[in-house]
């Protein structure tokens, strides 16, 4: 496994928002976190990435135990968390944005070639890479926010909610993105409101009520089970 | 002409304001709080000349300029360490208040240290020159090209150096800096020492021009205030035009009013920004701009 997760317990302040909450991601594997809002998803993403320090619980990360370290040695270490809603330096230009993105990689000339690199994968961004991103459409900022993965080729992405806000073609665009990084051997734990396309793209499910683990099982069969279509899915 | 000289010479004051406001509009643009200790700096860097000039050292001008500024990044620093970091994770007004206190700290060590009297450095720079009729002092002429050459440094500084573009990263979206790791630790050096030596080199100016005066850093802090107010916090080059239309219009008001009551302009503007634009003329977005 490239990442386990073991009773993990965290929150903000004395009271926890999750308890004993346990998955696991495998290299190369696509796995969704789904529930109703408040269930604590974010927050589980939030304590892996290091953001949150966990109360009690371990979070193993490529043979290495990482819980308590922060976001900046975790994507040194190819763990990096894209979180939900400002996940952009709206600001600034979109170029600065990647910029920012590689920022770890201390040698100008390699950062300015695996930028490159990025806007031949994305070819509309080439064309606003200086203009401000305040002005791009919500789909461009997600996509642009995704973009880091491209630019640091990490071993695992934290995806908190990427459809969030959405028009649905943007949302069917961030997926098919999504399933293309599984496909490259990048592995994703994605949170997401919209459990119907997480589970479709995903090889495993997680479901989360009131900060706990409910039912586990592979994406398909989470799908088509009835308690999760009643509760999530509104079938 | 008498209005032409006017217009110069508020020109020339309005740029030492835009340097004081550098900072204070940095700090509140990346830490969200409100530097009342800030005029300390402005004054501290004015009498740190002075002490880098006089017996023991007695440095000559041009040598005791560096350490000046220096001195005053460093009580910044110091400042921020002692006072203001440990009540970071506290409300903004708390800090607020400890600036308060800071101000008064450093405004009293002044004091204590120089005595409560004028003073002017031992050097004057006297010379005038006539532009097409209009007499303009070198030291009228140093304030603007300090300015200018300060402001496009710091433009070249936040727009193409990495440290300058995580100082805006980190002005625009805190959280996500952070989730990227970007170092914070240099981006609040870099914040501290520009801010600080900009306000003492606007103090040394200021000095040059009339006198050291203990109580300079409160009647700098307030031109820095209205600058700041009209550029939009957070927005430096807003504080650059702000600080030029402040020392237009104050010197300008001196053809109507009588010079004593110049300063009553910056607090008019201030007043009426909080009430009618408290955003800043050029508003909108906040962060360092």
């Amino acid at each position: 496994m490239l990442l386990t997760v073991e009773n993990l317990t965290a929150g903000y302040g004395a009271r926890p928002v999750i308890r004993d909450i346990s998955l696991d991601v495998g290299v190369g594997e696509i796995v969704a976190v789904i529930g109703p809002n408040g269930a604590g998803k974010s927050t589980v993403l939030r304590a892996i990435a290091g953001e949150i320090a966990p109360t009690k619980g371990r979070i193993v990360f490529d043979g290495r135990e990482i819980s308590g370290r922060s976001c900046a040695e975790n994507t040194a270490d190819g763990l990096i968390f894209v979180p939900q809603g400002r996940n952009v330096f709206d600001q600034m230009s979109l170029r600065e944005n990647l910029e920012l993105g590689g920022h770890q990689i201390a040698d100008n000339r390699q950062l300015k070639e695996r930028i490159e690199r990025v806007l031949d994968i994305h070819p509309w961004m080439r064309a606003r890479q200086h203009g401000a991103v305040h002005a791009l459409s919500g789909g461009q900022r997600q996509r642009l926010a995704l973009a880091r993965i491209d630019l640091l080729d990490p071993a695992l992405v934290l995806l908190d909610e990427p459809s969030l806000g959405l028009a649905p073609d943007a949302v069917g665009e961030i997926f098919s993105g999504i399933r293309a990084m599984g496909d490259r051997g990048v592995s994703v734990l994605l949170v997401e409101q919209n459990a119907a396309m997480a589970l479709a793209i995903s090889v495993r499910g997680y479901v989360l009520e009131q900060g706990e683990n409910r039912l586990t099982g592979k994406g398909g069969e989470l799908a088509a089970d009835p308690r999760v279509q009643r509760l999530y899915l509104g079938g | 002409m008498y209005y032409v000289e006017l217009l110069i010479s508020g020109l020339a004051s309005g740029a030492t304001y835009a340097l004081f406001a550098v900072g204070l509009t940095m700090v509140y643009g990346t830490f969200r709080f409100i530097n009342f200790a800030h005029g300390e700096l402005i004054a501290w860097g004015a009498y740190g000349l002075l002490l880098f000039m006089l017996p023991p050292l007695s440095l000559s001008f041009a040598a005791a300029l560096a350490p000046a500024l220096a001195l005053s990044a460093i009580i910044a620093l110091g400042t921020e360490r002692i006072a203001f970091r440990p009540l970071r994770k506290k409300a903004a007004v708390t800090i607020l208040i400890a600036s308060i206190g800071a101000s008064y700290v450093l405004r009293s060590a002044l004091q204590l240290a120089f005595g409560g009297d004028l003073k002017s450095y031992p050097v004057a720079f006297e010379g005038t020159v006539d532009l097409m009729g209009v007499r303009v002092t070198h030291v009228q002429i140093a304030m603007v090209a300090a300015a200018a050459a300060s402001f496009a440094a710091l433009h070249w500084l936040l727009r193409k150096t990495r440290i300058g573009k995580y100082m805006r990263a980190f002005a625009n979206n805190p959280d996500l800096a952070a989730i990227y790791g970007l170092p914070l630790a240099a981006v609040r050096i870099a914040v501290w020492v520009l801010g600080a030596g900009l306000a003492a080199l606007g103090g040394v100016l200021v000095g040059l021009d009339s006198n050291l005066d203990p109580f300079m850093g409160l009647s700098g802090l307030i031109k820095a205030f209205a600058a700041v107010l009209i550029g939009g916090p957070g927005n430096v080059f807003g504080a650059l035009i702000g600080g030029l239309l402040i020392g237009t219009a104050e010197n300008l008001s001196t053809a109507v009013i009588s010079p004593g009551y110049k300063d009553f302009i910056a607090f008019a503007i201030i007043f009426l920004l909080l009430l009618f634009r408290p955003q800043g003329l050029f508003a909108g977005r906040t962060g360092v701009r």
